[in-house]
């Protein structure tokens, strides 16, 4: 069938149906024509346009298209769904809705700087709190309604990522603790005022302020050697800090040293010295570290914990060899890790192949390098989680695939649905399935592949 | 003067514990004169009445038969009892083995039925079942006017298990004859989770898909280890393979079903993962997103970044 030929069919079947989750899963990615052949499908009950104005997944068009004539259910529905685009926030607004529609809007993540802009001066306090909680607030707004005799306000506006320094400044002659402490985590806190939270005695003050990552190096190693441990612990997570500045000797804190593990750029002899924390949690994270060389992955691979040894299989930069070595080791959990690579070397996949456990086996079929034989036996696997990883698995062959096809558990054909490999005429047997969620999957990967002629999905 | 059976169950010989949250339930309802009397069915009734003989028992009916749930069997005995004793209540647990005989019986029976039981009283001595309905979205109070037996099958982890002593008499009875449609193929246990148990853990902490990376589980591994609660997931965290399928909450995983305070972070919509926990009474929702759906299940709510908020909780643990 020709492409034309074969997406018309696609649309009139969808209509014919009747089906408004199908018709739904199309609708992203048919052309104008076939939207409007859609829509009195998807809209055909005031009940529908509610479920649709409420759908986090609905084309943000069809929502547009919703909020024009808007009642006030479908418009309290729309303004909480976050993908309701700005263009219909906008319409929303305009037809004067009440106070707690306004709240809605203002805490939109769709909510521009004109809709901000507007309701920063409503009448409503609280309409004015949610922009000022909104992280879209321009540096503007957020400066207005600092200036507003409002803790609240005052707390969001040194917490917005727009604040500049002038409003920080004056956040900070507030003399409220909290919003103090938000000021010096901030990224445009001037620096004279950053000075003076250096030498705050609430540790609060402190700590915020060696998390801020605009901090100077020097400010910063002296927060390292703050005598409060959670400081100390803010400074080493401060992205600004490199690991070659954390102290070789350690920290006396296990905290803080589970922190340095985490670091890049640590030096030899820290790292050396993490590898036999007597901390497991240290030795989990460090484990966890690219820098680590192969000699203290090594020794890591054969700790007693298992989750240190789990840690290693899922570092990185884990050699071939010892991959191979941990995906022997008597912990299913380790081997998991192991299974869950894709550059798992093959003696290493091989020898996975006869593990019985459904976390080696939900791992193994999603690894694109898994053979197809044992994809195949997992997908006929008893339990239905581990069957479902092979839906997730991109390499699986088209026979595996149809298998599971007819899997009894619906999640499993839902998520199948959307699988570029699986053949378009079962995709299509999959529209007359009788879960929603199967039909809605499968007519968006079908609609993908005709409407859009896109090749990668019309296999 | 009534007469209010529960039915008991066991599992392989061992007494199943909700079947004592059961009798709690029926003795709360139970007024002077009134008889409670549990039936138990087992190859070895007799090496469970021990367990039976908790305060407000007053008889065990001890019917000896194969270890292997069999539900036709179980219909039959619910059918001898309700001709012989005519009791005003019948009372078992709530859960697959229940599923499979309380409302054949009960429609049986012309009996008032009443599922997943979560409270029960007495007004005017007509008896009174509260159940969830709307997806646990209200409560309902049900009565059954007309009905001489009524058959309540009960909520786990809701009533305290009965306790104190009791010293019921034992009356041995003959397994009826049953018409047997189902075949017991054998005992499965649940997968060896590695010592994690969802099922049994008072506290959860769990994250969903707000993680975002597997580098970024660690640390709520981190968390729950410190604060004492045992880390729960939604579904694309095991599906992912960041976490073991032995920590997945919900449809496709576990049931919280011990849980007493559960704090979900970065798990938003789904209502696979609600399934598993939204019973537990103190539920603590973290999302960024105020509108995500598991603020309409939870007691407290705190819209904000899972991240900052766990670095914040750590200070504190």
């Amino acid at each position: 069938m020709e492409p034309e030929t074969a997406a018309s069919a696609l649309i009139d079947r969808l209509v014919k149906a009747g089906d408004p989750y199908a018709a739904l899963g199309a609708y992203a990615h048919a052309g104008a024509m076939a939207r409007s052949e859609l829509e009195p499908v998807i809209l055909a009950t005031p009940r529908l346009r509610l479920i649709v104005a409420s759908a986090p997944y609905a084309p943000p068009d069809l929502l547009d298209r919703l909020s024009r004539g808007a009642s006030a259910p479908l418009a309290l529905r729309l303004v909480k769904n976050p993908a309701t685009p700005t263009t219909a926030l906008g319409r929303l607004l305009r037809g004067g809705p009440d106070d707690r529609l306004r709240r809605y809007i203002a805490a939109h993540p769709q909510a521009d700087a004109a809709i901000l802009s507007r309701l920063a001066k409503d009448g409503s306090v609280e309409v004015r709190r949610t922009v000022s909680g909104n992280a879209h607030a321009p540096a503007a707004v957020i400066a207005r309604l600092a200036a507003e005799d409002d803790a609240q306000i005052a707390r969001n506006a040194a917490a917005a990522p727009q604040a500049n320094a002038p409003t920080l400044r004056h956040l900070w002659n507030a003399d409220d603790v909290w919003v103090r402490a938000e000021v010096a985590a901030h990224p445009n806190c001037p620096p004279d005022i950053l000075a003076e939270a250096e030498a705050a005695t609430d540790p609060l003050i402190r700590r915020k302020r060696a998390a801020n990552p605009a901090i100077a190096e020097a400010a910063l190693l002296n927060l390292l050697a703050d005598p409060d441990e959670r400081v100390r612990a803010a400074a080493v997570r401060n992205p600004a800090v490199s690991g070659d500045c954390l102290d070789e000797a350690g920290d006396p804190s296990a905290r803080v040293r589970r922190l340095f593990a985490r670091r890049s750029r640590l030096s030899s002899s820290l790292m050396e010295r993490l590898t036999t924390d007597p901390d497991v949690w240290v030795r989990r994270w460090i484990a966890r570290n690219p820098d680590l060389p192969r000699a203290l992955l090594g020794q890591l691979a054969a700790d007693p914990e298992t989750e240190v040894r789990r840690s290693v299989a899922r570092n990185p930069a884990c050699p071939p060899d010892l991959l191979v070595a941990l995906a022997t080791d008597p912990q299913p959990w380790v081997r998991a890790g192991v299974a869950l690579r894709e550059d798992a070397p093959d003696t290493a996949i091989a020898r996975l192949t006869g593990d019985e456990d459904r976390d080696v086996l939900g791992a193994l079929g999603r690894n694109p390098r898994t053979p197809a034989a044992q994809l195949d036996v997992i997908a006929r696997h008893p339990d239905k989680d581990v069957r479902r990883s092979v839906a997730f698995n991109r390499a699986a062959p088209p026979g595996v695939l149809g298998h599971l096809a007819e899997d009894p558990y619906p999640l499993n054909r839902a998520i199948l649905a959307g699988h570029r490999g699986l053949a378009l005429p079962l995709v299509e047997r999959l529209l007359d399935d009788p879960e929603p969620q199967v039909r809605f999957a499968a007519a968006t990967r079908l609609a993908r592949a005709l409407l859009t002629h896109d090749q990668e999905w019309s296999s | 003067m009534a007469e209010l059976l529960v039915i008991a169950g066991q599992r392989e010989g061992e007494l199943r514990p909700s079947s004592l949250e059961a009798i709690a339930a029926a003795r709360g309802v139970k007024q002077a004169g009134d008889t409670l009397a549990v039936v138990l069915i087992a190859a070895d009734p007799q090496a469970l009445v021990g367990a039976l003989s908790v305060e407000g028992v007053d008889e065990v009916i001890a019917i000896k038969a194969s270890d292997d749930f069999q539900p036709d069997l179980t219909e039959a005995v619910i059918t001898a009892l309700v001709a012989a004793r005519k009791p005003a209540l019948i009372a078992t647990a709530h859960g697959v083995d229940a599923w499979s005989f309380a409302p054949a019986a009960a429609v049986k029976l012309g009996c008032g039925l009443a599922t997943d039981v979560q409270a029960l009283r007495l007004e005017d001595g007509a008896l009174v079942a509260t159940r969830a309905g709307y997806a646990e979205k209200v409560l309902v109070d049900l009565d059954f006017p007309g009905k001489a037996t009524v058959l309540l099958t009960i909520r786990t982890n809701v009533f305290e298990p009965a306790a104190g002593s009791g010293a019921p008499k034992v009356t041995a009875m003959a397994a009826p004859a049953a018409d047997i449609a189902t075949t017991h193929e054998g005992w499965k246990p649940p997968a060896d989770a590695g010592g994690i148990d969802i099922p049994g853990s008072e506290f959860i902490l769990s994250i969903g898909r707000g993680v975002g990376d597997e580098s970024n589980v660690e640390q709520f591994l981190e968390l729950a280890g410190g604060m004492g609660a045992t880390l729960g997931c939604s579904r694309p965290i095991a599906d992912n393979g960041w976490l073991p399928k032995a920590r997945q909450v919900g449809q496709s995983g576990q049931l919280a079903a011990n849980c007493k305070l559960y704090i979900a972070m970065g798990v938003s919509r789904s209502v696979q993962h609600q399934w598993g926990m939204k019973h537990v009474e103190n539920i603590v929702a973290v999302n960024t997103d105020p509108e995500a759906s598991i603020f309409s299940i939870a007691r407290y709510g705190i819209v904000g970044d899972m991240f900052e908020i766990a670095e914040e909780l750590q200070n504190h643990f």
